[in-house]
């Protein structure tokens, strides 16, 4: 005998948030069904989940999806008609078999009226999923602690000016040292973000290889699995050939070799001994794969140079609070020992969790606040529905008031109907929620740090039940009580059909209908205030070119090109021939491109001004090496002066560019052509006495929106270094293939890989992507917002003018105009929706505040915004209200009053 | 429940025939069923997990599938637990045929009516 299904390759078993979601829905079921075959549910469950993730994700999801609709409708379906027979249990009614029974007749009582079930459940399922979806994103990134050991302890230790304590920047070296010395600290070591080229191993390849000052394994608590962390020692010049491992490199690479200590590897050309492999899951910063120690020699400048990013474990006993004071107190203690290079600078301590998702942190609890706004909506929604239809069931429940039935037992009932529709329409919701999940990991990867952690688990489960029972409550507790308050007087005039309600009731209608338009403003405005600060983005004029401009970066292995003398020409040789390439207008390269990686800062001096004392404590700039064709490739324009020849190569006089700033920082009220400058920081190539020939203007070259520091521009040709980023400026419509690039850098050498490939429009778009990301989010809600409170009020509209039919009949015969019919019915509608305008713009006024940080040169009151958003919300009100009041102004009033 | 009296005059749902015709052959778990049927019917019919469930269900409530322990396999174990395997009955083997007549039945009428289709 062989199954269909014989094979017997492992399938991977759901997870377990699945598995536990599948068997709440099989609470759907009636018990005797489950009984008997719910385990073979889940057991089939789980061999098609394995089955499906042989498929891909996207498939199991898909199936997930199915398999909740689908035991659902049957589920409900088994409990309105039973496949097994039922053999009746006689005996007194108890509180669970009257339970069941209400349960039965809600299904029972929904399954008459779709359309109303149906509406129902879309609200709440759209409320509770989106809801549900941000929730796990609050619980994966902001909730659940860091993956390592004591993570309080973990402090960034950045460096900043008094004037604008909350710009964080790098430390220097020298000021790192101290802070190291501290008693606050057990121990701070600083890396700097790098690259090494790993040759011998096969293909040439770059690999993410991270300069720390000393092993980063002791700050985290953690020992090696093999061998040695690094030490400061092995800084020190000369001693710097030497690696740690991650345990993912160890092992995709090295075979998870037990003897690899002492083996050398081949990094940038040179060999490196493997000292050390670091424990699993273990790669900070993220993305790194092997660490190597800084080269102190690399560093020509002292405090002012600020290359690192620093990070630090508080000694045991010492507070945040009191590590604070005591670094404080250093901070004040260097600006008087070096007034220049250490004036005004102070050094913030902030935890690593902080800083790791500090910057996301306001945007996602405002997610979650916009988003609990629909959720406040849709209940309204809903809410309105059941009244309408507690209205129309006066008739049923005089019927059964008369028969016997109690207040109590009455209002129970109805809170049983609220209840099956919030779990019904909450586990739809949950659905909607595992789609929603995955599809916001994909969609933000490279916006929000720990994306990747986040999942439906039995946080985010509790979070979703504990939501689907208060929106029973907020739903069903008015409609409850309105039954049981009526049952006693319902029962004696069982007949009676209001025409609109009670008064109480309208009251309430037009509380619930403002309190909507309202809550749809807000939404609506903070969407608006964030696309208008998105617009400002995309208006920032960078002061270069962003389209049509594709650039990578080459590194070349340092033993094979050990000077200047044999890269340059490598650089000239690779710009020559991608300039032969049809369709490139230009192409140059430079250290640290616009919003690119690479960066490098160093004092300045200018020649004929007394050195500051001590010697290494002078401004800082910039330093930006670029060849001849970089300024043209980007379309920066040359202010004053001449821009960078192809004669200002090897042999001619080293000359340099400076942008605006630099002038007014350096030369104010000078002319600063001709005049000469030294930089402190280099390569380790040359340093010589630069004359300025040019001005630049200053440029977005770190981020779109800050100011950009005082920046130098100097010829590779004189400087290095031997990482450059290519860019390629090519003809409008035309483009050059990365294949193109590749080979033309392999035939120069096949050594040295092509990385880090992006457009300049990629680089600006990265930049924007938080915005974008809160904005889409924010305005998917508004929309969603919007959606619900229209067809709410068309809902309550229509059902009010249906109620209105004998009046509006007899105003019609008695001779009313009909437009004059069509502005009465349409009041009832709008006069609820201005006051909810009215609210919702106080509230949207009062909320912004907390939208502040994310907007960009767009004040938090803008009044076109408000006034925007306010029109389109009434716009749409106003369609609302207008069909269903024409619909009851074209009644035939012989027609509406014969009814009665 | 007997297959001539109340149910074999009735038609059987699609469903409901492809299970028990994929159970005549062998016996089989839930999970092989759902392939099976899918397999069997070119992708026409592929039930959930509840609306086969369902099936299953009804057709054992009328006697006409019933359950075998997995130990009647070697007590073989699947992720920790025996399988279930659903067998055919007499019973209903008698409702199959019985189906399986009434569509050969319609088949000849259509035959006589509407001509050979070309191939």
């Amino acid at each position: 005998l062989k199954g269909p299904a014989g094979t017997r390759q492992p399938l991977e078993d759901p997870p377990p948030a699945a598995t536990l979601w599948v068997r709440l829905l099989l609470l759907a079921w009636p018990p005797s069904f489950r009984s008997r075959l719910a385990d073979e549910m889940e057991h089939t469950f789980r061999e098609r989940w394995g089955a499906a993730r042989l498929e891909g994700r996207a498939r199991a999801a898909r199936l997930l999806f199915s398999t909740t609709i689908d035991l659902l409708i049957s589920g409900v379906a088994e409990r309105v008609s039973p496949t097994f027979v039922h053999r009746p249990q006689h005996g007194r009614a108890s509180l669970m078999d009257s339970l069941r029974l209400d349960v039965r007749f809600a299904l029972r009582s929904l399954l008459r009226r779709p359309g109303f079930t149906l509406v129902v459940l879309l609200t709440l399922a759209l409320g509770v999923g989106a809801n549900t979806a941000i929730f796990s994103v609050v619980n994966g990134v902001l909730l659940r602690p860091l993956p390592w050991p004591d993570q309080d302890r973990l402090i960034r230790i950045s460096a900043a000016d008094e004037q604008s304590p909350d710009v964080l920047g790098s430390m220097s070296r020298p000021d790192l040292l101290d802070v190291d010395a501290t008693q606050a600290f057990e121990v701070a070591v600083g890396y700097t973000g790098g690259n090494a080229t790993l040759t011998g191993l096969g293909q040439a390849e770059a690999l993410s290889a991270t300069r720390v000052t000393a092993g980063l394994l002791s700050v985290f608590g953690l020992s090696p699995r093999l061998g040695r962390d690094l030490t400061q020692a092995d800084t020190e010049t000369g001693a710097h050939e030497v690696v740690v491992l991650t345990h993912a490199f160890w092992v995709d690479r090295m075979g998870a070799d037990p003897n690899v200590l002492n083996r050398s590897i081949e990094l940038d050309g040179r060999p490196h001994r493997i000292v050390g492999v670091a424990p699993p899951d273990f790669a900070y910063p993220l993305g790194a794969q092997l660490w190597r120690p800084y080269e102190v020699d690399l560093e020509g400048c002292g405090r002012g140079c600020h290359t690192l990013s620093a990070i630090g474990r508080l000694a045991d006993g010492v507070t945040l609070e009191e590590a604070r004071g005591e670094v404080g107190a250093l901070a004040e203690q260097l600006q008087q020992a070096f007034p220049d290079s250490n004036f005004q600078k102070v050094f913030q301590l902030v935890t690593l969790e902080e800083t790791t998702v500090g910057s996301v942190k306001k945007g996602i609890w405002l997610l979650l606040g916009a988003v609990g706004l629909v959720l406040l909506i849709a209940c309204a929604n809903v809410a309105n529905l059941m009244l309408a239809r507690a209205q129309t069931r006066t008739g049923e429940v005089a019927v059964r008031a008369a028969i016997g039935a109690s207040g109590k037992r009455l209002a129970g009932q109805v809170l049983v109907e609220s209840l099956v529709l919030a779990l019904l329409g909450g586990s739809l919701g949950l659905g909607l929620a595992f789609a929603g999940t995955s599809l916001l990991r994909d969609i933000s990867t490279a916006t929000i740090p720990r994306i990747n952690e986040v999942a439906v688990d039995g946080t985010v489960l509790a979070f979703t039940a504990g939501v689907t029972l208060l929106v029973a409550l907020m739903f069903g507790l008015a409609p409850a009580l309105r039954v049981a308050r009526s049952a006693p007087s319902a029962a004696l005039s069982p007949l009676s059909r209001g025409s609109s309600g009670t008064r109480a009731e309208a009251h309430s209608r037009t509380f619930l209908l403002a309190g909507e338009v309202a809550l749809s403003l807000m939404l609506l405005a903070g969407a608006g205030l964030l696309l208008k600060s998105f617009a400002r983005l995309y208006a920032i004029d960078p002061g270069y070119e962003t389209e049509g401009i594709l650039r990578f970066s080459l590194s070349l292995p340092e033993a094979e090109y050990p000077d200047l003398e044999s890269f340059v020409p490598f650089f000239e040789q690779v710009e020559a021939r991608i300039a032969a390439q049809p369709g490139v207008e230009a192409v140059g390269s430079a250290f640290g491109p616009p919003l690119g990686r690479g960066d490098i800062y160093g004092s300045v001096r200018m020649e004929g001004r007394p050195a500051a004392t001590p010697p290494a404590e002078d401004p800082v700039a910039g330093i930006r090496p670029i060849t001849p064709g970089y300024l043209e490739t980007m379309r920066i324009p040359v202010v004053r002066g001449r821009s960078l020849a192809e004669s200002d190569g090897a042999g001619a006089p080293p000359v340099a560019l400076v942008n605006e700033r630099f002038v007014r920082e350096n030369f104010p009220n000078e002319d600063p052509l001709g005049k000469r400058v030294d930089v402190t920081a280099n390569f380790g190539y040359g340093a010589p006495t630069w004359t300025v020939v040019g001005v630049l203007p200053d440029i977005r070259t770190r981020s779109l929106t800050a100011e950009p520091p005082a920046e130098i521009y100097v010829p590779q040709a004189h400087f290095g270094p031997i990482s450059m980023t290519v860019s390629v400026r090519t003809a409008p419509g035309s483009s050059i293939p990365l294949a193109t690039l590749e080979d033309i850098v392999r035939s120069l050498d096949p050594n040295v890989p092509i990385r880090a490939v992006e457009t300049v429009e990629q680089a600006v778009a990265r930049q924007v992507a938080s915005t974008r990301f809160f904005l889409s989010l924010v305005g998917l809600f508004a929309l969603l917002a919007l959606l619900l409170a229209a067809t709410g009020l068309y809902g309550v509209a229509t059902f009010l003018a249906s109620r209105r039919r004998r009046e509006v009949g007899i105003r019609i015969a008695l001779g009313a105009p009909r437009p004059q019919v069509v502005g009465l019915i349409l009041l009832q509608g709008l006069r609820p929706a201005l006051f909810g305008v009215v609210l919702g713009l106080f509230g949207a006024w009062a909320a912004s505040r907390s939208l502040e940080s994310l907007l960009f040169e767009v004040d938090r009151t803008d009044p076109f915004v408000y006034a925007g958003v306010a029109a389109v919300l009434l716009a749409v009100v106003l369609v609302a209200c207008l069909i269903p009041a024409r619909e009851a102004s074209r009644v035939d009033p012989v027609e509406a009053l014969r009814t009665e | 429940l007997s297959p001539s009296s109340s149910r074999g005059a009735e038609p059987l749902s699609a469903l409901d025939f492809h299970v028990l015709l994929v159970l005549a052959t062998a016996d089989l778990y839930g999970y092989a069923i759902m392939k099976a049927v899918e397999t069997q019917s070119r992708g026409a019919v592929s039930p959930e997990i509840g609306s086969l469930y369902r099936v299953i269900g009804r057709l054992m409530n009328a006697g006409w599938v019933s359950e075998v322990e997995g130990a009647e396999y070697g007590a073989e174990l699947h992720r920790g637990r025996p399988r279930r395997y659903y067998r055919i009955t007499p019973l209903g083997r008698a409702a199959l045929e019985a189906e399986a007549d009434r569509l050969r039945h319609i088949v000849s009428l259509a035959n006589q009516v509407l001509p050979e289709a070309p191939r």
